[in-house]
């Protein structure tokens, strides 16, 4: 889930940089951490689908770390940093029109709906999943032991 | 470009790798039901 929504991220953030900033991507701190962010999330998959190896856990638990490091970072890098980011648009002193408020809202409720959706669908699989396995396990014991 | 054209696209990305992860979603669960069926018979 959070390859599909740095994705989106990393796709549209170009595509409404252009028109704005006349550019489709610049090394800005924020952008870069996202691309940091998306590149361990990518590698945790890879290194969970195709290694063998007995250390995959540990590798896996600190690659995730890592990715949960980074995401207070890409957050915080336009309050620390001066990027190609304008600086926070919402709260006090946010330049954010009230009108624009309540769209914000709406589709920030709505994405929350949607990665809570995914995430207990994904969550569902893994249950079935492991449920699937375990029974292959017991009949192939229950086969040898025949 | 018609800075509406950049909205469209932004939308249709952001569509597009959703449906992706849909279908992804789907062939697993139907994957994982083979494997029921074939458990239970």
């Amino acid at each position: 889930m959070g390859v599909v929504f740095c994705t989106v991220v990393l796709v549209t953030g170009p595509i409404w940089a252009r028109p704005v900033w006349g550019i489709w991507w610049t090394w800005d701190l924020r952008l870069t951490l996202t691309l940091v962010l998306w590149l361990i999330y990518v590698s945790y998959l890879v290194l969970r689908r195709f290694s063998t190896s007995s250390q995959t856990a540990v590798l896996a638990a600190v690659l995730g770390v890592f990715g949960a490091l980074d995401v207070p970072l890409v957050y915080f890098s336009i309050w620390f940093f001066r990027t190609q980011h304008p600086s926070p648009v919402i709260g006090n002193g946010g330049s954010l029109d009230p009108r624009m408020a309540h769209v914000l809202l709406i589709n920030w409720a709505a994405f929350l709906c949607l990665a809570s959706l995914m995430c207990w669908t994904r969550y569902r699989l893994e249950v079935l999943k492991r449920e699937v396995e375990e029974a292959q396990s017991l009949q192939a014991l229950m086969e040898t032991s025949r | 470009m018609n800075s509406l054209h950049y909205l469209y696209a932004a939308y249709l990305a952001t569509w597009a790798i959703h449906g992706a992860y849909l279908v992804i979603l789907v062939r697993k669960y139907s994957r994982i039901r083979t494997e029921m069926e074939k458990l239970k018979r």
